[in-house]
């Protein structure tokens, strides 16, 4: 379980982040979605030590993290780098090394990690022999390969094909069943709606939206019903039930938005009084609907 | 030095030897030490044994006296008796023979008629002359032989140090040049790593792992290390091939020499790569590394040229004065140690006065390297790394 708590972070007059608090779970894979600038990739950093917070702190099972706890940690930057000019194989088993994994263990773990992510043959090439999408896979066994109890990782899945994400992801969930805690940014927000246990929102340095992802999208304040009359299209049915607007978009059905005081049995009566109403179900928001309503003004939203 | 310092400075060795650059750029300086030596064989070599031709029976008397004479010559001198003053001619003519002397009388050599031989076989002469006098005189041949032959002079140096100025000079030129060129490679080379990290922005999974002071320490350690490996190399090899070629006097490249040059090298890179390295890590690009160390490579060129020049006047005030101060010591303590008697407090003073700069000098490039390490785009000016906080 990390915790970071009141994090703060200026660049000169700018601020970064503006107490930010934020809970990864163990056992649960969290997407960390905010506009750029938010503060995502400052967050990370800080988790992982390579920047220090002006003031608040980071968690770690309860305590405050040192150096020895961060080296057990796994980060894929947003900015993917390694040694061009090194041997695959080694490169890992170094940062292995680097994390405080003897020699022997990270040669075995960089070998069964190459064979998993079908880079095994390769492993005696430089890295810059390599095509994108395998040195991509690479990246990513550099962050796993100290089998880290914490798993951060920054746009892990930009620029990656769609065979590329479904690895990627599968990868993932792994480590989250193994009970590490997983926390990624995107901007790909039907991939965090999907993947994701958990979501958090950042805007100007503070969290503005946590929690489970169904409980947000049920917390989401825009609600919605989807009806669907035998014989009969349009919304001209609608008319007179008092804070319900029909809104364009689906064909064959009705998309009917809500006022806060609306009663949605109202709406079916009229839609029973219309025709026999084959579809009636409340629609949930999408993530990406969410994260525009609450990046979109300042309400902050807690499940 | 940590095991994570360990680790990082395992690899820069094993990189660095692996890379094509490095070990073309060692082959080339073997290559060159070896043609020096080949040169230095070339032209000094080959002057070891001289040949006196001797014409006709009056000459004969010449050949045991010539042959004490090899030592002035530094050479050892051979006879031979040839029948003619044509077949003299022709063996100095092609160079078979250095000299010949006919009928006791004419001297021939090829083009210089102050040679040194011919000098020697004139006292020869005068020697030869002197004998038949006292042999005509009567005079017992033991004492003919006492007079001709005292026995040698000996000689006492008031200086002995001066002895072989020149020889230590050229060994102490070599020695500032290796200097010179080991600092700045090995600094070049630490400045480089530094950026190739940040350009390919593979230093902040590594300092998600470790901090960057280990990071750095590893880097110095590891490429300083591998460089004293190459200049023990190329050194072994000149000694090794020098000794064997017999062009230099190996007694005076002592053990104690070696080791010196060094200890300087090891405190000259220390001092310099810890400036190279914040030169390096202002910077992101491979191509902003050629500005941000400019002014640097101009104090490590000016030092060398500096420590030249002084070494031209060994007891002069300006090699005694560039001899203490940091930029210049690791090239010009050495240097004047190697041409003049040094007191050991002049060379104590100037190591501890070497230290002490890179005692700051370490921390100065620790605490760049720490804030800007992960400062990507346009040089990063020293000073607002320096005002930004901890």
């Amino acid at each position: 379980m990390l915790q970071c708590r009141d994090l703060t972070l200026r660049y000169g007059s700018v601020v970064a982040l503006d107490g930010l608090s934020l809970d990864v779970a163990s056992g649960r894979m969290t997407g960390f979605v905010g506009p750029n600038g938010a503060g995502k990739t400052s967050t990370m950093r800080i988790v992982l030590g390579v920047l220090g917070p002006d003031s608040g702190e980071v968690l770690w099972n309860g305590a405050p993290l040192d150096a020895s706890g961060r080296r057990r940690f796994g980060y894929m930057p947003e900015e993917r780098g390694l040694y061009p000019k090194m041997r695959i194989a080694e490169q890992l088993v170094y940062l292995a090394r680097l994390h405080g994994l003897d020699a022997a263990t990270a040669r075995r773990s960089a070998a069964s990690l190459l064979e998993r992510l079908g880079i095994a043959d390769r492993a005696r090439d430089e890295l810059e022999s390599l095509s994108l999408g395998n040195q991509q896979r690479v990246q990513l066994a550099a962050a796993l390969v100290h089998s880290p109890e914490l798993l951060v990782l920054d746009e892990p899945f930009s620029g990656l094909d769609p065979i590329g994400v479904d690895v990627l992801a599968g990868v993932l969930r792994e480590q989250v069943e193994q009970g590490v805690p997983v926390l990624f940014s995107s901007h790909q927000l039907e991939l965090v709606e999907r993947l994701c246990d958990a979501v958090a929102i950042i805007k100007d340095g503070r969290i503005v939206a946590a929690g489970e992802v169904d409980e947000l999208r049920r917390r989401g304040r825009r609600r919605l019903v989807r009806v669907e009359i035998e014989g009969v299209l349009g919304s001209g049915w609608l008319d007179g039930v008092p804070g319900a607007v029909p809104v364009p978009g689906e064909h064959g059905a009705t998309l009917v938005e809500l006022a806060d005081d609306a009663d949605a049995q109202r709406v079916l009566d009229h839609a029973r009084a219309a025709g026999p109403v084959t579809h009636f179900s409340v629609v949930l928001p999408t993530l990406a609907e969410l994260f525009r309503e609450v990046v979109g003004d300042a309400a902050v939203v807690h499940a | 030095m940590n095991n994570a310092s360990a680790i990082v400075a395992r690899r820069e060795i094993i990189e660095r030897l692996r890379s094509r650059a490095f070990q073309v750029a060692t082959a080339i300086q073997l290559v060159a030490v070896v043609i020096a030596l080949v040169i230095a064989a070339l032209t000094s070599g080959g002057s070891d044994t001289k040949t006196v031709a001797l014409v006709g029976p009056a000459s004969q008397a010449y050949a045991q006296p010539l042959q004490t004479a090899g030592p002035a010559l530094n050479a050892t001198v051979v006879t031979e008796a040839l029948p003619t003053r044509a077949a003299a001619e022709a063996a100095v003519r092609d160079g078979n023979a250095d000299a010949a002397v006919i009928d006791g009388t004419d001297v021939i050599v090829k083009d210089d008629p102050d040679d040194a031989l011919a000098a020697v076989i004139q006292a020869t002469r005068q020697q030869l002359a002197l004998r038949d006098a006292l042999g005509r005189a009567g005079v017992p041949p033991a004492q003919v032989q006492a007079a001709v032959s005292p026995p040698a002079l000996r000689v006492q140096p008031l200086e002995p140090g001066k002895s072989n100025l020149d020889a230590r000079k050229g060994i102490a030129f070599i020695a500032v040049l290796l200097l010179y060129l080991a600092i700045f490679t090995y600094g070049i080379s630490v400045a480089g790593g530094i950026v190739e990290e940040k350009s390919s922005r593979v230093i902040e999974v590594v300092l998600s792992a470790i901090r960057p002071r280990e990071l750095l320490a590893g880097k110095i350690v590891g490429l300083g290390l591998l460089g004293v490996a190459q200049f023990a190399v190329v050194i072994a090899v000149g000694a090794v091939g020098g000794s064997l070629l017999k062009t230099v006097d190996l007694p005076h490249v002592t053990v104690g020499w070696v080791l010196l040059i060094a200890l300087w090298f090891v405190l000259g890179y220390a001092l310099y790569s810890c400036v190279y390295a914040v030169a390096g890590a202002i910077v992101s690009r491979q191509e902003d590394l050629q500005s941000s160390t400019g002014a640097l490579n101009l104090v490590v060129v000016g030092s060398y040229l500096v420590s030249f020049l002084a070494l031209g006047n060994p007891d002069g005030t300006l090699l005694k004065v560039i001899s203490f101060l940091p930029p210049t010591a690791p090239m010009a303590m050495p240097a004047r140690w190697l041409v003049t008697d040094v007191p050991a407090w002049q060379l104590l003073l100037s190591i501890a006065i070497t230290l002490a700069s890179i005692a700051v000098l370490v921390r100065l490039a620790s605490t760049v390297y720490a804030r800007a390490a992960l400062r990507m785009g346009p040089k990063v000016s020293l000073r607002s790394v320096l005002a930004a906080r901890d």
